[in-house]
C-alpha cells in the first residue's frame, strides 16, 4: 500500500499541493482529476521523487521511503506528461537504455514488456517515426520494465486517436492487476470507465476521493468542485 | 557505473547522430586547414603551433556547439523528468554526460591526425612538441566541456547556453593574450593569465607540462561538473 501523508509543496509563494493524504492499495486504477495547474502532476512528480515536499511523508507497505532513493525509484514506473523520448534513438535502443539505468538484466522480463505493449515488431524502428499511439507505447513500455510495484501515469492518452485510446485503456486495466497505478486524465467519461476510485484535485488540496460507483454525475460533481 | 556508462552510451549515440556535431566539425576543420596551410606555405616551416593558436578560438565556436544539449536540450525536451525519475542521481547524469562529450571528442581529434602526419612527411618538426600540442588541445577541450556542461545546466534553451559558454571562453581566451596582458597593471596581469585557460594551453604547446597547470585544468574540470551536479539538485526543485 502507498501512503501519502500531509504532502505539502510550495513554490515560491505558490502552494501547489496543500496538505495531501492519500492510501493507495493494490490491484485497482485510481483516477487522478482537476483542471489545469491542480497540482496533479506537482503530487505525481513528488511521489516519483523528482520533486522533494516541503513536508509530509510517504510511506510504501508501512515504511517511510526516501523518494529520491534508488530503491523507491526502482519500485516505480512514470510516464511523464507528454510522454519525453529520445526521438533519434530506435524502441530497442531507448528501452535497453532505460533498462540499464533501472538495473533490469532480466531479458524475459524486457522481452515480457515488449510484447505486453505489442512492440514486438518494432525494436529497430527509429522512435521518430513512428506515430503517437506507438510513441506512447513506447514511453509505457518503458515504465513498465523492471516490473514496478508502482505505476503513475500522467495523462497518459492525451493527443491519441479514438482506437489509440481504446488500447492504452485496455492496458492500464491490465496493469492494474497487481498494482498500485494512478493515472491523471482530463477526460471524465475515461476515468468514469476505467477507474476503481476517483480523486479530484483543486488548488493542491483534494476535493473528493470516492469509489467511481458512488459518484452519480461525475460531470457535475466536477464543475462544482473545481469552478 | 553502469548507469554513468549508460548515460555516456546514450550521449554519444545522440551527438552522432546529431547534425549539429558534423556542421561545426566540418567548418571547423574547413576554417582551421585553411589558414594553418595558407600560412605553412608562405613561412615554409613544418611548425604546428600556429595550429594550435587558432584552435584556441575555434574552439570557443566548436564545443558550446556539442555542450549546449547535454543538459539544456533535456530540459527543452522535458526527458529530463524521465531520466530522473529513474533511479540515478544528478551526480551519475552529470558524469556520464561529460564523459559522452569527451569520447566524442576524442573521436574529433582524430580527425586532425592527417594534418599532423602531412607535417611530419613535409618536414622534420619535433616529436615532442607535436605531442604536447596535441595533449595540450585535449585537455583545454574537455575543461571547456566542463564549462559548457555547467552553463547548460542553467540554462532551458540550448541556444542560450550556446552563447554564453561561447562569450565566456572568448573572453577567457582574450584574457591569455599579450597583446591585453601588456596594457594591464601587474596585478591585473597575474590574476589574467593565472585564470586563462589559453594562457596554460599555450605553456603545453612549448612543451612545458608544469603540475600548476595540470592541476589548474583538472580543478576547471572537477568545479565544473561538481557545480553541474549541486545546480541540477537544485533547479528542478523550483
Amino acid at each position: 500500500m502507498l501512503e501519502v501523508t500531509e504532502i505539502s509543496k510550495y513554490f515560491g509563494d505558490i502552494k501547489a499541493v496543500d496538505n495531501v493524504n492519500l492510501k493507495i492499495s493494490k490491484g485497482s486504477v485510481v483516477g487522478l482529476l482537476g483542471p489545469n495547474g491542480a497540482g496533479k502532476t506537482t503530487l505525481m512528480r513528488i511521489i516519483v521523487g523528482f520533486y522533494q515536499s516541503n513536508t509530509g511523508k510517504i510511506k510504501w507497505n508501512g515504511k517511510l521511503v526516501k523518494t529520491k532513493s534508488r530503491k523507491h525509484r526502482q519500485r516505480i514506473g512514470y510516464l511523464p506528461e507528454n510522454n519525453p523520448l529520445y526521438l533519434s534513438m530506435t524502441v530497442g535502443e531507448y528501452l535497453s537504455f532505460v533498462a540499464e539505468l533501472k538495473g533490469v538484466d532480466d531479458l524475459d522480463n524486457i522481452k515480457k514488456v515488449i510484447r505486453k505493449c505489442g512492440l514486438a515488431d518494432f525494436g529497430n524502428k527509429s522512435i521518430e517515426t513512428l506515430s503517437k499511439g506507438y510513441r506512447q507505447r513506447v514511453g509505457l513500455a518503458a515504465a513498465l520494465l523492471g516490473n514496478p510495484e508502482i505505476i503513475i501515469l500522467d495523462e497518459p492518452t492525451t493527443g491519441l486517436d479514438p482506437n489509440q485510446i481504446i488500447e492504452i485503456r485496455n492496458l492500464i486495466k491490465q496493469l492494474a492487476k497487481d498494482r498500485v497505478l494512478i493515472f491523471s486524465t482530463h477526460i471524465l467519461p475515461e476515468a468514469r470507465e476505467i477507474c476503481e476510485r476517483i480523486i479530484i484535485i483543486n488548488k493542491g488540496k483534494i476535493v473528493l476521493d470516492e469509489k467511481t460507483k458512488e459518484i452519480k454525475d461525475l460531470e457535475k460533481k466536477f464543475i462544482d468542485l473545481t469552478s | 557505473m553502469k548507469r554513468i556508462l549508460a548515460i555516456t552510451k546514450k550521449e554519444l549515440l545522440v551527438l552522432f547522430y546529431s547534425p549539429i556535431g558534423y556542421i561545426f566539425a566540418g567548418l571547423y576543420f574547413l576554417v582551421i586547414n585553411w589558414l594553418f596551410f595558407n600560412d605553412l606555405f608562405i613561412l615554409g616551416q613544418a611548425d604546428l603551433s600556429p595550429y594550435w593558436n587558432v584552435a584556441v578560438y575555434l574552439l570557443s565556436l566548436f564545443i558550446p556547439a556539442i555542450s549546449m544539449g547535454l543538459i539544456a536540450e533535456e530540459k527543452k525536451n522535458s526527458t529530463w523528468e524521465m531520466l530522473l525519475s529513474l533511479p540515478i542521481n544528478e551526480t551519475e547524469l552529470v558524469v556520464g554526460k561529460y564523459l559522452g562529450g569527451v569520447i566524442y571528442l576524442l573521436f574529433f581529434w582524430l580527425m586532425s591526425l592527417p594534418v599532423v602526419i602531412t607535417i611530419f612527411i613535409l618536414g622534420k618538426p619535433e616529436f615532442g612538441l607535436v605531442m604536447a600540442g596535441l595533449i595540450g588541445v585535449i585537455i583545454l577541450s574537455i575543461s571547456y566541456l566542463a564549462i559548457g556542461l555547467l552553463i547548460s545546466t542553467i540554462s532551458k534553451q540550448p541556444i542560450v547556453s550556446f552563447l554564453i559558454t561561447t562569450v565566456f571562453l572568448i573572453i577567457n581566451s582574450l584574457m591569455g593574450q599579450e597583446i591585453l596582458l601588456s596594457r594591464m597593471p601587474l596585478l591585473l596581469r597575474d590574476i589574467c593569465q593565472n585564470l586563462s585557460l589559453n594562457y596554460r594551453f599555450l605553456n603545453i604547446t612549448t612543451g612545458l607540462i608544469n603540475l600548476s597547470d595540470l592541476v589548474f585544468f583538472g580543478s576547471v574540470i572537477f568545479v565544473g561538473l561538481f557545480l553541474a551536479s549541486i545546480l541540477l539538485k537544485e533547479n528542478h526543485q523550483k
